[in-house]
């Protein structure tokens, strides 16, 4: 029994002891110590359980603070390098509250704002800022309220009473939670640069002063150069057109001379007949002569006032040329020369759309020149088919002479108006020198090109172009009219109304027409043709003159058409412009004839229309 | 770098981790029977063997760790039962705890655990009749 309580007093003593040393342990604990530990025993008692539990405590704890302390360094480590990384920024960096306080700033911000390192914090924007300037500070901190970022130039005033010009990029500062607590500001100081911008746009608005003065230099320079040329122009055109009309007055009277002459001299009755038939052909030549000089008068004028149309038809080249050929033939074989010609197509593919009056007289200028500068030798013409730089093909045609020839520094010339006018030497032959003008104008109207290679003493060649746009052969084709089909008007006898209002030509359409009439009646006026038509419907034709006073030819025949449509009707005017068929065809009219009338012209239209 | 346990198997369904033995009963029970304190190494060689069972076998799996025999496991050695328990997911953990003491280590060792499905025992036997349970 004694025993047993002396075991248990020293069981007790022992269990006293090991809760005195935990008490111990939690003491040091308590103390900020947490290298001890508490004995262990190996027992599973209870005493050793709270000893267990309280050194595994010990061991969370450790853990704990050593995690913190890590945490702790790494967090110090971190905002020492956010430091060094704010500090190093070449822009201001700076973070204000909402009364633009700075809280942070790093070395460059104090370098802008003028004050030593570290000083900016706790200063406010504002003390650096011009009073009128603030509304600008309270736009910009209103937005970071709104959550905007933004950049805005800003001019700050330092304490020495510098300005700075400064460009602001400014976001809101966030807290941890959301809240937006300030702006977080960079600032780049942009003086030099504005400044170093001003010097440039000075210099550059000096640059372009200077050449706008240097244009402007250039601009009177060039007006007075070019008053000069349209001075020396004027002159020129003045000297050409006094050149050119002294050429026209002589153009024109020579043969107004040879006309009225050798009408003069025709009167004498003891002329022979051969007298007679030598100053009768004279008289024809001359006037045939005025009339081309007329012609290419009425042409230049009408190409310049844009009346000159095209009539754009099937042609057949080959006939054309042939037709060109068979017509000037006799006159060049006459001065003891040659002329031929080339057809490089077969007649089917020579077959264009053209104005087959235009290539007509085109051609037919170039050959009368040829003719006309050729005192010996041979003339060729004709055409080829050629590749063009478009992907159209073209037809280049040519006419060649051994003639004069023309100097190198006259060959662009020949093709301006006037211009042989004012050749002064020999070699000037007679003609307006419009010719060729109006011969470019024609090929041009027709899409083509001229131009010449000519050497003096050896001949010329004229070439020019025109777009080769074959049409496929039409089978059947009429034929055309011309020399092949003799003029047969011997069996016609017809009652003729001639409506004209000048005597001569009255006259000359009588002479002409005695052989084909049974009658011929005469009208003065427009409405006495109207009327002597009505009174009279078997009258056969009306050789209508245009120009009539009160009603023209026009107006009369469309008032015949309305009782009459039968009775044919030809127009006759001195007009000569193209477009007057038409307007005659229009009026009612079944032909058009221009004055000065061909006799062979004249029976051939009107057999034309009895033959049908 | 830490040192690598041995691990030997001494029976069909046995296997030895230091003092630590780990046996496979039938329908799939894993009992580890710890005796002494564990430190990382024997945590980790735990680890590794806990990890290769589940994977190579089939069935639900039972985890039965009688910690009557068990001493104050370190620090790491905590840690790593405590990822063994989180990541190694069975039907069942039983803790068998039938002395203060191993009471105190199985709190310490599921403290903050956020697992269902793990309970204390006074036996082995009363945790296998949980684990038959539905």
């Amino acid at each position: 029994m004694v025993q047993i309580e002396i075991k248990s007093l020293r069981n007790m003593n022992i269990e006293q002891k090991r809760i005195e040393e935990i008490l111990d342990v939690i003491t040091k604990i308590a103390q900020g110590d947490y290298s001890v530990q508490a004995e262990l025993t190996n027992n599973n008692d209870d005493i050793e359980a709270i000893a267990i539990g309280l050194n595994m405590m010990i061991d969370d704890i450790k853990n704990n603070y050593e995690a913190t302390s890590n945490l702790y360094h790494q967090l110090q480590s971190k905002e020492n390098r956010l430091q060094t990384i704010v500090n190093n920024i070449g822009e201001g960096f700076s973070l204000m509250n909402f009364d633009e306080i700075f809280t942070l700033s790093n070395s460059a911000a104090c370098d802008i704002f003028g004050v030593q390192k570290g000083s900016l914090t706790g200063r406010n924007l504002r003390d650096f800022i011009d009073d009128n300037e603030w509304n600008i500070i309270d736009q910009q901190t209103n937005k970071r309220k709104s959550s905007e970022i933004s950049t805005y130039d800003l001019l700050i005033t330092l304490s020495d009473k510098t300005n700075k010009n400064l460009l602001v990029t400014a976001t809101p500062n966030y807290d941890e939670n959301g809240n937006i607590i300030g702006t977080i500001a960079v600032f780049r100081d942009m003086t030099e640069l504005k400044q170093a911008e001003l010097l440039k746009k000075r210099n550059e608005e000096l640059i372009i002063a200077k050449e706008k003065a240097e244009i402007s230099e250039q601009i009177t320079k060039s007006f007075l150069e070019e008053l000069t040329i349209a001075k020396e122009n004027a002159e020129k055109s003045d000297r050409l057109k006094s050149a050119f009309l002294a050429n026209m007055s002589h153009e024109i009277r020579t043969p107004m001379n040879g006309i009225l002459g050798f009408s003069e001299l025709l009167k004498n009755p003891d002329l022979t007949g051969d007298q007679q038939q030598e100053y009768i052909r004279i008289i024809e030549k001359s006037g045939i002569r005025m009339l081309n000089i007329i012609n290419d008068i009425v042409d230049i004028s009408k190409i310049e006032a844009g009346l000159m149309k095209l009539e754009m038809k099937e042609s057949n080249i080959n006939e054309q040329i042939e037709y060109i050929y068979t017509f000037f033939k006799p006159e060049v074989e006459a001065k003891g020369m040659t002329l031929s010609f080339r057809n490089s197509l077969p007649a089917k593919e020579a077959i264009i759309i053209t104005d087959r009056e235009k290539l007509y007289a085109i051609l037919s200028n170039l050959i009368k020149n040829a003719i006309k500068y050729t005192p010996s030798g041979s003339i060729e013409f004709g055409y080829y088919l050629i590749d063009s730089p478009t992907q159209l093909k073209e037809l280049q045609f040519y006419a060649k002479d051994t003639g004069i020839g023309i100097p190198k520094d006259r060959q662009e010339a020949v093709f301006e108006r006037f211009i042989q006018a004012d050749i002064e030497d020999l070699q000037a032959r007679q003609g307006a020198g419009l010719g060729l003008s109006i011969t470019k104008s024609y090929v041009e109207m027709l899409g083509g090109k001229i131009w010449l290679e000519s050497e003096e003493g050896i001949g010329s060649t004229f070439y020019f172009t025109l777009p080769y746009n074959a049409e496929p052969e039409v089978k059947n084709r009429i034929p055309a009219e011309g020399n092949k089909n003799k003029i047969i008007t011997d069996t016609l006898k017809l009652k003729i109304l001639i409506a004209e209002d000048d005597e001569i030509s009255e006259k000359l359409i009588s002479i002409n027409v005695k052989g084909i009439s049974n009658e011929i009646i005469k009208a003065k006026t427009g409405i006495e043709t109207v009327a002597i038509c009505n009174s009279r419907p078997d009258i056969d034709i009306i050789l209508m003159d245009i120009q009539m006073p009160d009603f023209n030819g026009y107006e009369a025949t469309r008032q015949i058409r309305k009782f009459n449509k039968d009775v044919v009707i030809i127009a006759q005017t001195a007009f000569g412009l193209t477009g007057d068929r038409e307007k005659a065809i229009e009026a009612g009219c079944n032909d058009y004839i221009a004055k000065p009338i061909s006799k062979k012209e004249l029976l051939a239209k009107i057999q034309k229309q009895f033959k049908k | 770098m830490t040192k690598k346990i041995e691990i030997k198997l001494t029976g069909e369904n046995e296997i030895h981790v230091k003092d630590i033995v780990i046996k496979i009963l039938e329908n799939n029970i894993i009992i580890y029977n710890a005796v002494g304190s564990p430190n990382e190494e024997i945590a980790n060689a735990m680890y590794e063997i806990d990890t290769k069972i589940l994977k190579e076998t089939k069935g639900k799996i039972y985890r039965l760790i009688d910690l009557n025999n068990a001493g104050k496991p370190s620090k790491e050695a905590r840690e790593i039962f405590q990822k063994l328990l989180t990541e190694n997911h069975v039907e069942k953990t039983a803790f068998v705890v039938g002395n203060p003491v191993a009471k105190i280590i199985a709190s310490f060792i599921i403290a903050f655990l956020k697992i269902s499905d793990i309970k204390l025992f006074p036996t082995q036997e009363s945790a296998i009749e949980w684990f038959k349970s539905k």
